[in-house]
């Protein structure tokens, strides 16, 4: 097998020379010759790569699928990103063929011209499906020369908001149905014989072209630019933007960044970089141990992933492993990955230096519109499959195929089938079927088969589907539960068979189950989807269950409403129902569960949140009541659950009967409730508590109820509430006064800005910050300072420590930061955008930044960027993941968004600005929705949820990376940051681990509380929940070392080693999870789970855990241990799923 | 070789000569006017199969056309909502609806909203309300079309029996509005008899290998072909009221036809032709009637008696004697095919470019929330309105100006 044909790549080099003449002078723009690039290539032990085609002769591939006939379809277009005025659309559907099958395609055609921007193309139906713009289009040959004459429309509608979301990752399923995705931007109208189909947003549709039948499968994901099909029919998608790794598709699911979605799945492995295209591995020629791994392109990291999926209960877990290929070149960017006719994996390389679309101009010259290049990977000295033409096939040997473990064989002959006589194809397939053997694992596949190809010529046989519902293989009888869900309206039985299947012994036939009973619309459909709450419940069932119910609630809604259903009498789960539905008038049956409950029982926080999301002034006066009635012995927690449903009711202006009986008999039930008699009097401005609070508002030596008393006087808005909170914010008190401010901010703007001003003038008070904030978040407060400011001296230190408030806070505020630097007498050192600027930085980061260095720079809590960054997942979420941002952007893009941040803001990051009715501002992502609120997440890495009746207005915000983040660094710091974001996703020392490292950690603050709790008591105390305790995230570096030089460190007593403390979260799907905890060195480290000091021996921990979330807290002896350590987890196979928590 | 079927003689020329025009036959659309068409699939599709634009310029000259299809496009601008809500989408109806400036709306909505069935009529009939309220800021004549029915092309395709019955209200909804706004109406197509529902179809087909039998007009039941397209143009030209235009020599003078260099001798006639406007042609090489509908007349006096042979630039065409010169010829138009595909492509080409200009791909960051990053592109949009000129100018060209040497010798 030669490697690479070596006359025709020196040939290209040549034809190249002009391009990279015409290049020269860009920055990093790499060689085009595929010799270089080939060279660059670092591959998996065992494997070998070719150049199987290349440019000239094909350019910039887009979606890749073999025919039968072994020959490869691209879709391949110049014109991307976008078209010129006056340019014709010339993009082509290429045919490359290796004819004499030695591994290197010597043919290529077009097959089609004239198309915009193609982004999918799979053979079909005699000819191929092409994706094009707002069309699904169908070409074929009739005439037999090649080339297609024959154009037809098949769907339109597709929306093209974005030419890198358009229509793509076409598919057939083993149902013979065509699947095709689209992006987050795309809004779809596509009308068919049964009505308009709508997709707004990202998602996965199913069509079938002879019937003309279109579904959605699932919704969201913001790139899902793979999506492939297990050997039991599951999907699996990748994302090209979210960064969660695999991501298992069911029916009914929704992801990330769907439209009006209020709850959404995360996929298999979060904290991941983002994938293009997916592929799952089969066939003889790969080693055993590679088949069913899932391969990934990470186009922006120039390499090809892998996973190793597994079962876990209804759905899935996966593990990234070694990847296949990976590169230093730049311009090699993998997007789409095939196994092709001969067993070997196809990688298509769109071969690009650039790829960002929004970011990078349209018009940017280093953008390359000419290469392209397939590479074929082949496993060393193991023998290739044997390619197989199906079309030359009868039925008897194409039904003889579905028992090859090459999956796209099997996929291929049943497509085929499709086109032979239909009675024939039955007749033979059921004669077929009846030879197999039902209880050996092939034997039942192959009959799953023969259930495919049924379902491919549309033929429904029950006997069949009886058959494999009854299999002893679970994944056996859940696709047969898909297939009965599709047939449902010719099977006559198939109620009867779901309501068997819904109680099956395995997770995910009843998670089908539920999926298949929620396009039902009765009573007794609803009470088989309830019943799945009787069995052990996963994230992913209990998705699909949560969904199942609120697409039926137009069933059950009214009638539990009306008392004549009740989930037969099962609270639980009527507790379940009724908290996934947001609307309808259900408080009264809530109240009818909290009366059979009890304080401590489970599900009575729930049912008590579910009163206050949506009860009326009855229900809350009964909550409020019985929680006073039954708090008995937990009079804290029925404090504390009281604050929070006072809070949700006044949010929702809901005022519970009888308020002033309620507030005194909070008064009178002891001091456990005095919060939530503030809270009370504040929400309904009860005169007769005011004084009460005036006098709790000075009561410094308990600071959390003087909070508490002064936010709650906020709450009258009156002229006394106004005149005592403007005493006590331009007292002397500088922790009330800040409280004050906050508090007369939200309705009395004025004497709020004037205390700011009056604390920014008193020299020895430097840190303003919350009071300005807070001033700043009405939508008057910037104005109002600016005025105050005009004839104002404040000193240098308070104006730089306003400025930067300022330049972090919501809206506009340009004004008062000037007026801020002419109050303080001090310049704007800000850098200053500029192209050459620009330019200048990026040449210097990339000479002689240094990215270690950098990376300190980025870890400096002052520079607050992990706050809202993560890398590898390890970070805040207000801004994207940069963990391979250096492989996908541009140098001096980096540049730009440090020094200009609002010039570029990555997609499904972009804020919004909210007005509410008390004229409050926020700005946040868009997070979630549903009919009644909104979730954005603030700047502070917070969730802040606002009811949709509350929005006085909503417009589209800026970034919120603030500007001037990156003022305070020096020229070098700033080329060093640079240097580190340009290292990241590259192959190299800033490459994330494979391995399941923890990455996401607090850190034990040092405060005067924590230091007397550890001191007055043991170490321990350190690893227990202890409120004295402030603990604040902590990330590791990269490498995934946890820097122990930052952390706080604490010295308990003169004869006790100084230590530090850090814990972090494990995840246990289920009892019994076993994993080990391994240290890269054990010395120096304390180890507490869950509280419990736990032995290291040498480096290494075993546990035993039960399911649920487990803190790991460990203790650095310093000096022993000053430098870093780092934490790795290791699960055996076939464990109970153990991973790091991730947090929302 | 030519047959001599060909070559009609002209029954009644004279009928042709006089048409006079009265109130109810005015016609819809004049020359000059800017004609916009607006509705969802049936509507977007025509911007590439040009065939209702063709005939109405083979009718009328200088008329231009503006494409605002929508797929999936209903009464409230839904498909044009994007990121936004429909009210959004019908502002941006209107947005559209100015940047294309109308003399003529043609209004095709119903057939997505006919789903909703009886439940869902009544909010149907106050949005097209709203809708034609809301178009006459444009101050252009508006026009409605009705929904054509589903065909019945058998499974596995559905039964459209059911849509088709609920379709009926929405036709009788837009006729009745149609009556009340006094506005002129075009139906597409009546309701299937159950005597022909549809083509015969095994009950299970026995394959579906590229697609099932179809009528030829629609592939799916639903939408047209490009056929069907041209069948429905003449269709619609003739309820426009626009009489199909006569192209006819006799001796030196030419209807719709000018003349020039024209010799006359005892034994050949030659001269050069140039149509005021093209035929319509039929583009997918069948239906032969249609192409009989198109003809050039000639009718020539004082010709020797003989044999003589009709050739448009070289290319013999018939042959016929001087007695039915005298009385009238007609020839097919085929020799203007050339021609008719070119404008035609010419046409779907200013369609496209008229869809980059107001539906633009890559609208979010042109336009929308992240114009900040790529606005600096969105100059690029109003290029195309000088591009789009430069299509129209030149469809009209070749409508106006194209010349046909004609020679007719004795043989």
């Amino acid at each position: 097998m030669r490697t690479v044909k070596v006359i025709v790549a020196c040939l290209l080099s040549c034809v190249f020379v002009a391009t990279s003449v015409g290049q020269r002078g860009l920055k990093e723009i790499p060689s085009v010759d595929p010799i270089v690039e080939l060279k660059s290539f670092l591959i998996a032990e065992g494997f070998e790569v070719n150049l199987y085609a290349s440019d000239p002769r094909m350019a910039k591939p887009i979606q890749m699928n073999f025919d039968p006939q072994g020959r490869l379809w691209i879709a391949a277009s110049e014109s991307y990103p976008h078209i010129k005025p006056g340019e014709k659309a010339s993009d082509k559907i290429i045919i490359v063929e290796d004819v004499d099958r030695d591994g290197v395609a010597e043919k290529t055609s077009v097959f089609a011209e004239g198309l915009l921007i193609p982004t999918g193309v799979v053979p079909g139906d005699g000819g191929c499906y092409v994706a094009n713009s707002t069309d699904l289009l169908h070409f074929q040959d009739i005439n037999g020369d090649g080339v297609s004459d024959k154009r037809r429309v098949v769907l339109s509608g597709f929306g093209s908001e974005d030419t890198h979301h358009l229509l793509h990752t076409l598919r057939w399923g083993p149902d013979g149905w065509l699947y095709m995705n689209q992006s987050i931007y795309i809004h779809s109208h596509i009308e068919t014989p049964y009505g308009v189909k709508r997709l707004l947003g990202g998602g996965i549709w199913r069509f079938r072209p002879e019937s003309m039948q279109l579904e959605v499968v699932c919704k969201g994901l913001v790139n899902p630019w793979g999506h492939h099909f297990d050997a039991w029919g599951q999907s699996f998608a990748t994302d090209g933007a979210g960064g969660e790794g695999i991501n298992y598709v069911f029916p009914g699911s929704v992801f990330v960044a769907s439209p009006g979605e209020p709850r959404r799945l995360v996929g298999l492995n979060p904290g991941s970089p983002k994938h293009c295209g997916l592929e799952i591995l089969s066939g003889r020629h790969l080693p055993e141990n590679w088949r069913g791994s899932m391969v990934a392109n990470d186009f922006r990291a120039n390499r090809v992933c892998r996973f190793e999926v597994t079962e876990d209960k209804a759905g899935y877990r996966s593990k990234q492993v070694e990847e296949l290929i990976k590169s230093s070149h730049q311009a090699f960017r993998p997007i789409d990955v095939k196994m092709g006719p001969d067993g070997a994996i196809y990688i298509a390389d769109w071969y690009n230096p650039i790829i960002q679309h929004g970011e990078v101009d349209f018009r940017d010259e280093r953008r390359d519109h000419v290469h392209g290049r397939i590479w074929r990977i082949t496993a060393k000295d193991r023998p290739l499959v044997k390619p197989i033409d199906v079309g030359s096939m009868d039925i008897d040997e194409l039904l003889e195929t579905l028992t090859l473990p090459e999956q796209w064989v099997r996929l291929n002959a049943k497509l085929e089938l499709k086109k032979h006589d239909h009675v024939a194809v039955v007749d033979k397939t059921l004669k077929w079927a009846s030879k197999r053997n039902a209880s050996n694992p092939q034997g039942a596949h192959e009959l799953l088969e023969a259930l495919w190809v049924l379902q491919c010529v549309d033929h429904v046989d029950a006997a069949l589907i009886e058959q494999l519902l009854l299999n002893s293989d679970h994944r056996i009888r859940a696709a047969a539960v898909r297939v009965v869900s599709h047939q449902r309206s010719r099977l006559p039985a198939y109620r009867r068979y779901l309501s068997i299947t819904v109680r099956d012994e395995h997770p995910r036939v009843r998670l089908e189950s539920v999926r298949a009973l929620s396009s039902e619309s009765d009573l007794a459909a609803v009470t088989e989807i309830s019943s799945v709450l009787e069995y052990p419940m996963d994230r992913f069932i209990d998705f699909a269950t949560w969904r199942a119910l609120r697409e039926t609630k137009q069933v059950w809604l009214s009638t539990v409403e009306a008392g004549r259903y009740s989930f037969n009498g099962d609270s639980n789960k009527l507790l379940y129902a009724l908290e996934s539905v947001d609307s309808g008038n259900v408080a009264p049956t809530l109240v009818n569960i909290l009366k059979g409950l009890q304080f401590k029982s489970d599900g009575t926080q729930r049912v008590l949140r579910a009163i206050a999301s949506s009860g009326g002034a009855n229900e809350a006066r009964t909550a409020i009541a019985w929680v006073l009635t039954n708090a008995k012995t937990e009079a804290a927690a029925g404090g504390a659950i009281l604050v929070e449903l006072i809070e949700e009711f006044r949010r929702r202006r809901v005022r519970p009967a009888e308020i002033e009986n309620l507030v005194e008999l909070m008064s009178n039930a002891g001091p456990a409730y005095r919060s939530a008699v503030f809270a009370t009097a504040g929400a309904w401005k009860l005169d007769k508590y005011y004084v009460l609070l005036a006098k709790s508002s000075t009561e410094t030596e308990n600071r959390l109820v003087q909070a508490q008393a002064i936010r709650a006087i906020g709450l009258y808005q009156n002229e006394a509430a106004r005149n005592d909170l403007s005493r006590i914010a331009s007292g002397n008190d500088e922790v009330s006064a800040v409280a004050a401010i906050e508090a007369l901010a939200a309705f009395a703007i004025v004497p709020a800005a004037k205390a700011v001003l009056l604390m920014m003038q008193r020299s020895t008070m430097v840190e303003t910050s919350a009071a300005l904030a807070a001033v700043l978040r009405n939508k008057q407060g910037a104005g109002v300072l600016t005025t105050l400011l005009a004839d104002v001296t404040i000193s240098a230190d308070v104006a730089k420590t306003a400025v930067r408030t300022a330049q972090r806070a919501t809206g506009d505020n340009a004004a008062l930061i000037d007026s801020l630097r002419t109050a303080g007498k001090i310049a704007d050192s800000g850098w200053k955008y500029s192209e050459q600027l620009v330019q200048e930085l990026a040449t210097a980061a990339l000479n002689n930044g240094d990215p270690h260095k950098g990376q300190a720079v980025f870890r400096r809590s002052s520079l607050q960027c992990m706050l809202c960054h993560a890398i590898g997942g390890a970070g805040g979420k207000v801004g994207p993941d940069l963990v391979s941002i250096g492989g996908s952007a541009p140098v001096d893009y980096l540049v730009e968004s440090l020094i200009a941040p609002n010039r570029k803001v990555k997609e499904n990051y972009h804020s919004i600005q909210i007005l509410d009715v008390d004229g409050q501002v926020y700005s946040g992502v868009p997070v979630r929705s549903s009919d009644k609120s909104v979730v954005i997440r603030d700047a502070k890495n917070e969730l802040v949820t606002i009811l949709k009746v509350d929005i006085d207005l909503q417009k589209e915000g800026r970034s919120l990376m603030p500007d001037g983040a990156v003022d305070a660094l020096t020229r070098q710091e700033l080329i060093d940051l640079v240097a580190f974001m340009s290292r990241l996703g590259k192959v190299g020392d800033f490459e994330i681990s494979k391995n399941a490292i923890a990455r996401s950690w607090q850190q034990l603050l040092w405060t005067d509380e924590a230091h007397h709790r550890i001191n007055r008591t043991s170490l321990d105390t350190a690893a227990s929940d202890d409120t004295a305790l402030t603990w604040a995230p902590f990330y590791a570096t990269v490498q995934g070392d946890v820097e122990i030089g930052e952390l706080a460190i604490f010295k308990p007593r003169s004869n006790v080693d100084n230590v530090s403390f850090i814990r972090t979260q494990l995840d246990v799907s289920e009892d019994g999870g076993r994993c080990t905890l391994v240290f890269d060195d054990g010395m120096g480290l304390l180890l507490w789970v869950d509280g419990t000091p736990t032995p290291v021996s040498g480096n290494r921990c075993e546990l035993q855990l039960k399911r649920g979330q487990h803190t790991i807290t460990v203790g650095v002896l310093r000096p022993v241990r000053e430098k870093q350590l780092m934490l790795n987890l290791e699960v055996p196979d076939g464990e109970p799923h153990v991973q790091w928590s991730v947090s929302e | 070789m030519i047959r001599d079927t060909q070559v009609l003689v002209c029954i009644a020329i004279s009928i042709l000569f006089c048409s006079g025009v009265s109130a109810d036959t005015k016609p819809l659309i004049k020359s000059g006017d800017r004609v916009v068409f607006l509705g969802g699939t049936f509507v977007e599709r025509m911007q590439n199969y040009g065939h209702v634009e063709a005939e109405i310029s083979s009718r009328v000259s200088g008329v231009t056309f503006r494409n605002l299809g929508w797929s999936g496009d209903n009464v409230w601008g839904e498909s044009r909502a994007v990121f936004g809500t429909v009210s959004q989408g019908f502002e941006r109806l209107q947005r559209d609806m100015t940047l294309a400036q109308p003399s003529v709306i043609i209004v095709s909505y119903g057939a997505n909203e006919a789903h909703a069935g009886n439940a869902g009529l009544s909010r149907f009939v106050l949005g097209y309300q709203t809708l034609l309220d809301a178009l006459k800021l444009h101050e252009a004549s508006v026009i409605l079309v009705t929904p054509r029915y589903y065909e019945n092309l058998g499974p596995p395709l559905p039964d459209p029996g059911g849509y088709n019955a609920k379709l009926k209200l929405y036709i009788d909804a837009i006729d009745s509005l149609a009556t009340e706004q006094n506005l002129p109406v075009i139906h597409l197509s009546k309701p299937e008899s159950s005597g022909q529902a549809g083509v015969k179809h095994e009950l299970r087909p026995k394959s579906w290998r590229v697609l099932p039998a179809h009528s030829g007009l629609t592939n799916n039941g639903i939408h047209l072909t490009s056929q069907g397209y041209q069948v429905l143009a003449r269709q619609i030209a003739d309820d426009l009221k626009l009489p199909k235009s006569i192209f006819s020599v006799s001796g030196m003078q030419g209807t719709n036809v000018n003349i020039s260099d024209y010799i006359a001798l005892p034994d050949s006639i030659r001269f050069v032709m140039t149509p005021t406007r093209i035929v319509s042609l039929d583009m997918s090489g069948h239906g032969n009637d249609e192409v009989k509908a198109n003809l050039v007349h000639l009718r020539f006096d004082g010709l020797r008696p003989g044999k003589y042979a009709i050739y448009i630039d070289d290319t013999k065409l018939a042959r016929v004697t001087a007695n039915q010169l005298k009385i009238g010829v007609a020839l097919p138009s085929s020799f203007q095919h050339a021609t008719a595909k070119r404008a035609y492509e010419l046409t779907a080409a200013k369609n496209m470019m008229f869809f980059h200009r107001h539906r633009p791909q890559n609208e979010t960051y042109l336009f929308l929330f992240r114009k900040h990053e790529q606005g600096n592109n969105a100059v690029e949009v109003p290029q195309f309105d000088p591009i789009i000129d430069g299509f129209e100018n030149n469809i009209q060209s070749i409508q106006n100006s194209t010349s046909y040497r004609v020679e007719i010798r004795r043989s």
